[in-house]
């Protein structure tokens, strides 16, 4: 649990953080999103200690950090950021085990977690001997989740930490980062400027502006109930598309229907078939297939879901009462 | 053209081996004197003592001819061959210089610019068989340890006592030695010496702007001023002080010998030695020390963990060049009685005796490059992230 108390910090008399009070529950993943310049980078690292707030008070798990030893708490938090840091002279393997060292664990068990870790976030084992400089801008940003996650802390703190990989490899880490985050349940502030990453990934968001939190709510909240000015033109009138990609079809189809108008286009060679998804697809996918086919309806098979249909209209329905909140 | 029908080595291989051909052809390869100062006679390769020397020239050809015609895949052969040029360059010049002065003791032969010509194209052919092993470090290594060696090794059978070059060594061994280790402890300490106080002042420095303004100011002046001069201003300060003070003076300083010449080192040293600590330090990416932190390690931590491995290999380049610089410089000590290789480089300017200031340098380049060489290495195998 993260919970900071009339959190205040002053750059040479710019207030950068203003009495923030905020609570993150444990296992919430909870997006701290704003324009840049709005206090929220200098919001994480004072709860991390790399920036001694000007007032107020902040706790981990219950207890006030300024009762614990900077190094300590920094070792049970995990910390990604945008540009890595990753350790040029250490390799991955090092680079990863590079807290648990410090906690003076056995070195057979900083290999074997560096190894699973690897695991986890898609690169291959034979990666732990390599060195930073050979690796992509995406293969180093996983090494930095992997790195954070080493020492197994209950809190991870993520600063724009997809901000720097090209378009196709973020939303290839924000999935994995999604599915990693299903089953490990980690206290998570993440910082962003980016909507589309916000509504994606949050439980629940944080919108500052001016080193103020100007509104909070899951991502459905945020898109269904009216705001002031600055979060409706931050947010954007695409919204709602953006928060598509959220939900997935097999949430929203109904099952065991048939098609009833295979209202398909006729493909190329001029015959009329059914377009035909996973219930894995993101809805963001499944409505652009809709618009680029020309149809209302796609057949739903395969990946353990049960045949069935998901068509324009309960796409609708599924969202007619606000955004459904489904973990 | 195909790569496997490409012959010989690349450009730069091809042309070493036809200047290696010309070399032996068409220039003097040695020079004869009749006595020590007297301007001598030039011999081609071939002209040396009946069929010793054709045959030395016809090997030299074939060798050069066989890099030529040889497949270019053939990499190996052709490293050998290199080896072997290497080794004919040397041994030619030799076995000439031996039978041009046998029984003669007043007599000098030394090397012609022919010579010269060979050795340099043997670095070319040796530079471009390297090259040819571009992936393989320890391939490339042996070759230049395989060059060394047939030098050393020659040298040690005694091949190269004909030369005047060696006549002079042999007449004065005991002051070469003497002044050659002397000229290496002068060296080796001062730049020892400003690396002791160089690297922590580079500590002490790194993030304090003004103080470093401040200090780069003075070893800027120190380095701007030439070495011959510093040598100079330094004769009167300490010959002062060593006047004054019996501390001092019972010390061994004094304006002129070892310690203003030292301390003239020393100051030259100072500055690629401090910049480059200081550079290393610097170069250190602020978001890997920030990231240092964030993982919790301490101050302490983070400094000998991450911010010195990452500038030791520019801090231990300063320092190579320092000593490259302090090899050469630490000639002039012998102006001020500071002994050293420059002794005979300078008596040999004294009494126009070229082979005096050949003994005179051509350990010194060999000692220099030798050195160079090993830190070389050591910057390379240091540098793991890979900065440089």
């Amino acid at each position: 649990m993260i919970q900071t108390k009339n959190l205040t910090k002053i750059y040479n008399g710019i207030t950068a953080v203003d009495n923030v009070s905020l609570e993150v529950p444990s296992g919430e993943l909870c997006v701290l999103l704003g324009p840049s310049g709005c206090g929220k980078s200098t919001l994480l690292k004072m709860i991390n200690a790399l920036v001694p707030p000007t007032s107020g008070e902040i706790f981990v798990n219950g207890k006030n950090t300024h009762d614990i030893p900077v190094e300590l708490l920094r070792r049970g938090i995990g910390y990604v950021v945008q540009n890595v840091g990753l350790f040029p002279h250490y390799t991955v393997m090092r680079n990863i085990g590079v807290v648990m060292k410090l906690l003076n664990k056995p070195k057979e068990d900083i290999e074997k977690r560096a190894l699973f870790l690897l695991d986890l976030i898609g690169l291959p084992r034979s990666y732990a001997s390599r060195y930073p400089r050979e690796l992509s801008g995406g293969e180093a940003q996983r090494v930095g989740v992997a790195r954070a996650l080493a020492a197994d802390p209950a809190i991870l703190l993520m600063d724009e930490p997809f901000g720097s990989v090209d378009p196709l490899n973020r939303e290839h880490l924000q999935n994995s980062f999604t599915e990693i985050q299903k089953t490990l349940k980690k206290t998570v502030l993440f910082v962003t400027h980016d909507v589309s990453e916000a509504l994606m990934l949050g439980d629940r968001i944080l919108l500052m502006q001016e080193g103020r939190i100007v509104r909070e709510g899951t991502p459905g909240d945020l898109v269904f109930q009216e705001g002031d000015n600055f979060s409706q033109a931050f947010f954007g009138s695409e919204m709602a598309l953006k928060l598509l990609s959220r939900y997935r079809v097999g949430q929203a189809y109904t099952k065991g229907m048939k098609i009833q108008n295979a209202a398909c286009q006729p493909s190329r060679v001029g015959e009329a078939i059914p377009c035909l998804v996973s219930g894995n697809m993101p809805l963001s996918e499944a409505l652009s297939l809709m618009i680029i086919n020309g149809c209302r309806e796609l057949a739903v098979s395969g990946d353990g879901f049960p045949q069935g249909t998901l068509s324009f209209e309960s796409l609708l329905s599924y969202f007619r009462k606000g955004a459904p909140n489904v973990q | 053209m195909s790569e496997n029908k490409k012959l010989g080595y690349g450009k730069v291989g091809n042309l070493g081996a036809a200047l290696y051909a010309v070399s032996a052809l068409f220039f003097p390869y040695i020079q004869y004197r009749p006595n020590r100062v007297l301007t001598g006679e030039a011999y081609r390769l071939w002209q040396i003592d009946g069929m010793q020397g054709i045959i030395y020239c016809a090997i030299m050809l074939v060798i050069s001819l066989l890099l030529f015609v040889l497949p270019h895949k053939r990499r190996f052969m052709r490293a050998l061959l290199t080896l072997a040029a290497v080794f004919m360059t040397l041994f030619s010049l030799g076995q000439s210089a031996a039978s041009l002065t046998s029984g003669d003791s007043i007599a000098r032969a030394s090397m012609g610019a022919g010579f010269w010509l060979s050795l340099a194209s043997v670095f070319l052919m040796l530079s471009a068989a390297r090259l040819e092993y571009v992936h393989d470090r320890l391939f490339q290594n042996a070759l230049t340890l395989f060059s060394l060696s047939i030098f050393f090794v020659l040298l040690f059978l005694g091949v190269f006592d004909g030369l005047s070059v060696m006549r002079e060594y042999l007449n004065r061994k005991e002051t070469f030695l003497s002044q050659a280790s002397a000229h290496l402890i002068l060296a080796s300490t001062s730049v020892g010496a400003a690396t002791l106080l160089g690297v922590p002042l580079a500590f002490a420095l790194f993030s304090r702007k003004r103080l470093e303004r401040a200090v780069f100011f003075l070893v800027n002046l120190g380095q701007t001023i030439p070495t011959l001069s510093l040598l100079g201003l330094l004769m009167v300060p300490l010959g002062y002080l060593s006047s004054k003070y019996q501390i001092i003076k019972s010390l061994g300083i004094s304006g002129v010998g070892f310690w203003p010449a030292w301390i003239a080192l020393f100051i030259y040293a100072l500055f690629p030695i401090l910049h480059n600590a200081l550079a290393g330090l610097q170069m250190v990416d602020p978001a890997v020390t920030q990231a240092a932190f964030s993982v919790g390690m301490t101050k302490n931590q983070v400094f000998y963990k991450v911010q010195i491995p990452l500038a030791i290999p520019l801090m231990i380049s300063g320092v190579r060049t320092a000593l490259t610089q302090a090899m050469g410089n630490a000639v002039l000590a012998a102006l001020i009685g500071g002994g050293g290789l420059g002794s005979l480089i300078f008596l040999g300017l004294a009494q126009s005796a070229p082979d005096l200031i050949l003994l005179g340098t051509l350990p010194l380049v060999l000692l220099t490059f030798l050195t160079d060489a090993l830190l070389g290495r050591v910057v390379v195998a240091l540098d793991k992230g890979g900065s440089l």
